[in-house]
């Protein structure tokens, strides 16, 4: 577990922990502030105090006895804040004592150093309860460590920002919108701070340009996942049992979010606050553009779409497709993931037809032009997508068919092409498995065995929804649908193994193995006499 | 794959040697343990193992479980050859702590492996060092003033590429060691604590491989790319070092330097985790997942719910589809038996394990299929009461069994309506 913290810790903790000891200073408490606790606080208080509490602190973890560094680190940490409550001037620099009186620290200076000393014990803990896996503590000690550098520390605004946006998408896992929209907000105050100062260090080169445009453009990614994790987790509230919006659950929603919205709120926001005079309004304000309570709505979910797009228009700026293939189609992914979820919200078919429609003009020419020996698993991606999206545009003009008196046959056309489509798709998915000399493989691979046995099911339940007035037609596409439910059959038969990948699936396809002959059957005799 | 190389050098003589290769495992064990205790085997002594596809131990000629190099080379180059000759990339990484041997194993091998063919195929080989994440071209002269100036893109047709990189026809085994060793020159090295002729930057050496090939009596052509990969020695290759301007002294109290590392982790890790969960909410057992573990969840393949800001990669950026897809990776990974290097080796270790896991899917978009898996069952449903009825009711032609049975018995009926009105006509 947690290989890449072990990597952080180790070889860098020891290098760091060196340089610290060479330019830290170390703070003499003065005696009074200790109480009588016993050994321990002696030796951290005799001759050392907080900052040895994180030297000791660093080296213990290094040396993988992350339980003793939290000790250390968290009586540093207990120790910063009773001195705080106690007494409030900051300690003495033992080294201090040997400065003439010209070179020694002003009370401000001092209280500066102390408090970044500070904020550095809180981000070794951030680090140690991190190796623990005690992630939500971990985010807690990042947050703060985040905050008090904007209030004591220097920081680097593109730097801080990216932490932050980055940040906020921890939150987005655990569902905190709130947090993570104060995240985002910030990130964008502080990165507009990055194009104001003139750094005298900074060297504006046209790396550097490219540089500060990059990561606008994935701050506006990690909002694009905002907007999207939203609209997703509303839908999966309000949802019923076959995925339609529920008008109860609406209704009881609403009614429920009148009450609870400003008790808790008011208690989360205060301890997450990235508070300093100058940016509180202008976060504020950003805040503002954007909603962070679930949409319950269409109104309310347009809103979040819009935002969500504008800044997915926002990061195609940057990662284009000639020179960012990969992230642009991510970004289109996104797009596209928007539109699904806002036609969950909204009501009338044809109109959500119209938006899955979207869905394929976007995504179908940047398929088109990818080359597979390259970006193989986004190809199988899109592959599916627009498979899918095919089908629910069709499943979507059928209900449409449904409600009508009578089916015209340009209906009966477009249902049938879009299920052609569909079809087209699983099968450029399947095509895909294939060896260099086009060979299906016999047995699939594990990462691929589900989604190639889901695709077969696919175009078998598609064969079985096209429609034709012609019988002998009719029968072949039931041969078809046949053909391929037996291919699951069969397969899972000859590899027993992969029975686990698609369970239901397979139940289904014995079904209807079972069933579609005898239809067939029953079909071929009714036609007989009228050949 | 695992190789542990180097003789112990003068300086690490008097160490322990910790690690050993078993079967396909390697075993490190733990110093801190072994030190406290020292002779008498305590019952908590730590000893830690990974498993590897293989594992090979070179550091002493004598030693019976010794791997040449032509070992190495049957092994590894055999797969990578027959992967190239049917038309998949190759990637070979090599990974390890300087002074673990691994510019020995990484050059020696393809060396090794390209004298076996020159007829009907064609090299074009390529040379680059990445540093600071910046790229350069080991292959041309470059402005002194600014060597770094290459940029790196991605087409949709032609995938990830370095844009002015050179590319050199290769026709012979000689000229091949001779781009070899002019790149190796110019990389930059610097000296480590451990190995002087180490080096701070990645280097990926490219063949771009055609055959020309005759498909259905037409002249055609397999193409195919061999990435081989030297990673920085591991210490350097910490993303922490990345930046110039934050490495030594007061600066790194001004930045907190890794605090973007620890953010990140945490942003991924916690991803990895709920996407894993919400897999399991589906009703068919698509993939059984044991939370947090990336060998289940992979990261690229499912629909990210989160967006982690790129940190330094350059790397994995240009080798984005060497990671999957349809090609084939290959991880060598370089570790010295000394007990001094004994973090390092950990550390090695776990990023070699943890390549392994490595891999990108195609996932299935659930939502979708339930609700088709859900309408199948009312199908099935209705059609088996249908068959049942039919048999007693024997004569009516209303098939309707699917869900939009209005809609097919309809038209069919229209039909039959119309065939038997022309019959009478």
């Amino acid at each position: 577990s947690s290989g890449t913290g072990a990597g952080t810790g180790s070889c860098s903790a020891r290098a760091r922990a060196r340089r610290l000891l060479s330019c830290a200073p170390s703070w003499q408490l003065p005696r009074a502030v200790c109480p009588g606790r016993g050994g321990k606080t002696a030796e951290l208080c005799e001759p050392q105090g907080r900052g040895a509490g994180n030297n000791l602190g660093i080296l213990w973890s290094e040396r993988d006895e992350i339980k003793t560094a939290q000790t250390y680190l968290e009586s540093a940490e207990a120790l910063y804040n009773q001195y705080m409550k106690e007494d409030g001037n900051p300690p003495l620099d033992p080294s201090e004592h040997f400065m003439a009186e010209e070179e020694k620290l002003t009370d401000q200076e001092r209280s500066k150093r102390f408090e970044k000393a500070y904020t550095h014990t809180l981000y070794y803990l951030a680090q140690v309860y991190q190796h623990l896996e005690m992630i939500e503590k971990a985010a807690q000690y990042c947050h703060t460590t985040l905050k008090r550098q904007l209030e004591y520390s220097g920081y680097y605004p593109v730097e801080w920002a990216l932490n932050a946006a980055t940040l906020s998408q921890y939150y987005l896992s655990k569902q905190c919108f709130m947090e993570s929209r104060h995240c985002l907000a910030a990130a964008n105050v502080i990165f507009s701070q990055a194009g104001q100062v003139p750094s005298a260090e900074d060297n504006e080169t046209d790396q550097d340009q490219q540089d500060l445009r990059q990561r606008k453009a994935e701050i506006a990614r990690c909002w694009i996942k905002y907007c999207l994790n939203l609209l997703q987790s509303a839908r999966k509230l309000l949802e019923d049992n076959i995925g339609e919006l529920d008008p109860d659950r609406q209704l009881e929603l609403k009614a429920q979010r009148k009450k609870e919205e400003d008790e808790k709120e008011k208690g989360r926001k205060k301890a997450v606050l990235f508070g300093t005079s100058d940016i509180c309004d202008s976060v504020l304000a950003m805040e503002e553009k954007v909603s962070s309570v679930y949409p319950l709505d269409f109104q309310e979910a347009r809103e979040i779409f819009l935002v969500g797009q504008n800044y997915v228009q926002e990061a195609k700026e940057f990662f284009q497709v000639d020179g960012y293939v990969t992230d642009h189609i991510e970004i289109v992914q996104d797009h596209s993931a928007l539109f699904k979820v806002l036609a969950f919200f909204e009501e009338d078919y044809e109109r959500r037809c119209k938006m899955h429609k979207r869905r394929i003009d976007m995504l179908e020419p940047i398929y088109a032009d990818l080359n597979p020996q390259y970006y193989l698993l986004i190809s199988r991606q899109l592959q599916f997508e627009l498979a899918d999206t095919y089908y629910e545009m069709m499943d979507l003009k059928v209900a449409i068919g449904n409600r009508l008196e009578e089916l015209d046959s340009h209906t009966i056309k477009k249902i049938n092409s879009l299920a052609q489509l569909a079809i087209k798709y699983y099968e450029l998915f399947l095509d895909s498995l294939r060896n260099p000399d086009k060979v299906f493989p016999e047995e699939l691979e594990e990462d691929v065995l589900r989604p190639a046995m889901v695709a077969k099911f696919h175009i078998a339940r598609l064969y079985g929804k096209l429609i034709t007035s012609d019988g002998k037609k009719q029968l072949e596409n039931m041969q078809t649908s046949l053909e391929y439910y037996t291919f699951l059959v069969d397969y899972c038969e000859k590899y027993p193994d992969a029975v686990h990948a698609v369970e239901t699936e397979l139940e289904l396809s014995k079904e209807m193995v079972g069933l579609l002959p005898t239809r067939m059957e029953r079909l071929r005799a009714k036609l007989c006499p009228f050949i | 794959m695992l190789r542990s190389l180097r003789p112990l050098s003068k300086s690490a003589e008097g160490g322990r040697v910790i690690v050993e290769v078993d079967g396909k495992l390697a075993k490190v064990r733990n110093i801190k343990v072994d030190s406290r205790f020292d002779g008498t085997w305590d019952s908590r002594e730590k000893i830690v193992a990974f498993s590897f596809d293989y594992c090979y131990w070179s550091v002493d000629a004598e030693d019976p479980k010794y791997a040449s190099q032509e070992m190495v080379f049957q092994d590894l180059g055999t797969s990578v050859l027959m992967g190239a000759f049917r038309g998949y990339n190759i990637c070979l990484f090599a990974y390890g702590q300087t002074g673990s041997g691994k510019t020995y194993t990484m050059m020696g091998t393809p060396v090794t492996i390209i004298c076996a063919f020159f007829s009907f195929h064609f090299f074009l080989f390529s040379f680059l060092e990445i540093y600071n994440e910046r790229v350069r071209d080991l292959l041309k002269q470059s402005d002194q003033k600014k060597p770094y100036t290459l940029r790196v893109r991605e087409h949709p047709e032609t995938g990830p590429y370095v844009q002015g990189l050179s590319q050199h026809l290769v026709t012979d085994y000689k000229q091949v060691v001779e781009l070899l060793e002019k790149g190796i020159a110019k990389r930059i090295t610097a000296a480590t604590h451990i190995h002087n002729a180490s080096s701070r930057s990645h280097a990926i050496f490219t063949i771009h491989y055609t055959q020309a090939i005759l498909e259905n009596n037409l002249p055609s052509e397999i193409a195919s790319k061999i990435n081989l990969v030297d990673l920085a020695g591991s210490e350097r290759a910490d993303p922490s070092y990345c930046k110039d301007r934050i490495t030594e002294g007061a600066n790194i109290n001004k930045s907190l330097v890794t605090l973007g590392i620890v953010i990140s982790t945490l942003a991924q890790n916690s991803q990895m985790f709920s996407s894993c969960q919400s897999i399991n909410t589906v009703t068919s057992e698509g993939e059984s997942s044991h939370a947090g573990s990336p060998s289940t969840s992979s990261i690229s393949g499912t629909r990210r719910q989160a967006y982690i800001p790129y940190r330094d990669s350059i790397l994995t950026w240009l080798l984005k589809d060497s990671l999957g897809g349809n090609s084939k990776t290959i991880m060598i990974a370089t570790i010295s038996p000394a007990s001094s290097s004994y973090h390092e080796t950990m550390s090695t270790l776990r990023y070699a394990s943890n390549a392994k896991n490595i891999i990108n899917k195609p996932r299935v978009n659930e939502d979708a299929n339930v609700k088709l898996i859900r309408e199948l069952r009312e199908e099935i449903d209705r059609l088996k009461t249908m068959l049942l009825s039919f048999e007693l009711r024997n004569s009516s032609p209303s098939w309707s069994e699917d869900r939009d049975g209005n809609l097919t018995e309809l038209v069919l009926q229209n039909e039959m309506k119309v065939c038997m009105i022309r019959s009478m006509l």
